[in-house]
């Protein structure tokens, strides 16, 4: 169980004038997992019924993450279509030795990682990018840096991503948005976790120059 | 509030070194996460130090939900698109259902009509030959073949030996010649009444 704040900040600098206390909420159920699977043999056995629980279950997660990865709404519900369809063809080959988010994120990612590949992202994503952080920025605030917007961020974001590999990519979403373990990422990856740590170790340390070095403003001149 | 404000400003501090490290904790990154959520000052401090810390904002847990209406959309072509290959499927597998039916009626007919037919043209053949005039076909069965043996109280070897002479004998081709000087029949004996006997009707006259 992974507690946060309820209340969903879209700045980083609205910080409150005496700690209120975090109300938490819960992102997943405990039982959440062991539910999934329960459902997903049922599903896997004919139930349309615990299929539509799934996917109700599971699709503003998935969206939000694809969203997220493709830095497109468009693609990412595309994409999201695609991923569940995907599991209901091949649900007879689900393991229940893994959560079913894992096997989930797994089928997402791999064909996110496609959508990526196929419409050459990198420089889609720059020039658009670039049009809307210019727009950004003149609307920004004077003190900008400390009023940044979610949208702003994401753009920020898009704008800089072009400059990962579609892996390195998918394993910092998963890391620093989705909020996933290396161990999990691992096996959404099917790789090692040495190999997860490598690829967010590049990730980081290339958006961080590519950061200072685009948005220098955003995150102060040291 | 200034960072210096903050009560967590230190330990906010600390937790970033230890992320630029990369020896930071699931749960310390967390809980720095969470803190650079709701305090500013912190924040710009820790974006200053790592930038990618600017994208905490980003995060599941802070970040609002794709809109409702995005989702519905997403589940409800989902589940049509399901509906609709099932669909699709049922109607192949009916289809696929009728015709192993359909060809497995259509094999037994073609088995029943080729047997009828080779019985019929059998039976035709016979009766042709039989109606030919100069051709008279003896029963093979009574003049030619010999007399059933006779098994006396024998015993084991002796028993086998004799039955099996007697197989030997039933097995040998009979030869009848018929009254047409031209035609023979040949016929090789069964061994058993299961086994089918063969015969060879050789006539230069007949008219087949």
């Amino acid at each position: 169980m992974h507690l946060v704040p309820s209340t969903v900040r879209s700045d980083l600098g609205e910080a409150p004038a005496e700690a209120p206390g975090l109300r938490l909420r819960s992102v997943e159920s405990p039982g959440a997992p062991a539910e999934e699977r329960v459902l997903a043999r049922r599903a896997a056995g004919g139930d349309a019924d615990a299929f539509a629980e799934l996917v109700a279950r599971r699709t503003p997660g998935v969206l939000a993450f694809l969203r997220r990865l493709l830095g497109d709404a468009e693609d990412a519900r595309d994409v999201a279509q695609l991923t569940f369809v995907r599991v209901w063809e091949n649900l007879d080959r689900y393991d229940p030795a893994w959560a079913f988010s894992t096997w989930l994120f797994r089928i997402a990612g791999n064909l996110a990682i496609d959508a990526l590949r196929a419409r050459g992202t990198r420089q889609r994503t720059e020039a658009e990018s670039f049009r809307l952080v210019k727009g950004a920025r003149t609307s920004a605030e004077p003190d900008g840096p400390a009023r940044l917007a979610e949208g702003d961020v994401r753009r920020v974001f898009e704008n800089c991503a072009g400059v990962l590999s579609e892996k390195q990519r998918l394993v910092f979403v998963l890391r620093e948005f989705e909020d996933k373990e290396s161990r999990e990422i691992a096996q959404i990856l099917g790789c090692r976790e040495s190999t997860v740590r490598n690829h967010l170790f590049q990730a980081r340390r290339l958006l961080r120059d590519e950061i200072r070095a685009k948005f220098p403003d955003f995150v102060g001149n040291r | 509030m200034t960072t210096a404000a903050c009560p967590e400003a230190a330990r906010t501090r600390e937790s970033v070194r230890w992320r630029l490290a990369d020896e930071i904790s699931a749960p310390s990154e967390r809980e720095l996460k969470a803190h650079l959520a709701v305090c500013g000052p912190c924040a710009a401090e820790a974006r200053a130090a790592d930038p990618t810390l600017l994208f905490v904002p980003l995060g599941s847990a802070f970040a609002a939900a794709p809109p409702a209406e995005a989702v519905s959309q997403v589940a409800e072509d989902v589940l049509a698109e399901v509906r609709r290959r099932t669909r699709v499927s049922a109607a192949v597998r009916g289809r696929s259902l009728f015709s192993r039916r359909f060809l497995q009626a259509a094999a037994l007919v073609a088995l029943g009509a080729g047997l009828f037919g080779v019985q019929g043209v059998r039976f035709l053949r016979e009766k042709a030959r039989l109606e030919t005039p100069g051709l008279e076909y003896a029963s093979l069965g009574d003049a030619a073949a010999p007399a059933a043996p006779v098994f006396g109280p024998l015993s084991g070897e002796a028993a086998d030996l004799q039955r099996g002479e007697s197989m030997r004998r039933q097995a040998r081709p009979l030869i009848q010649d018929l009254k047409n000087p031209a035609a023979r029949v040949y016929e090789f004996a069964a061994v058993s009444s299961k086994e089918p006997s063969v015969v060879f009707i050789a006539d230069p006259h007949a008219d087949i």
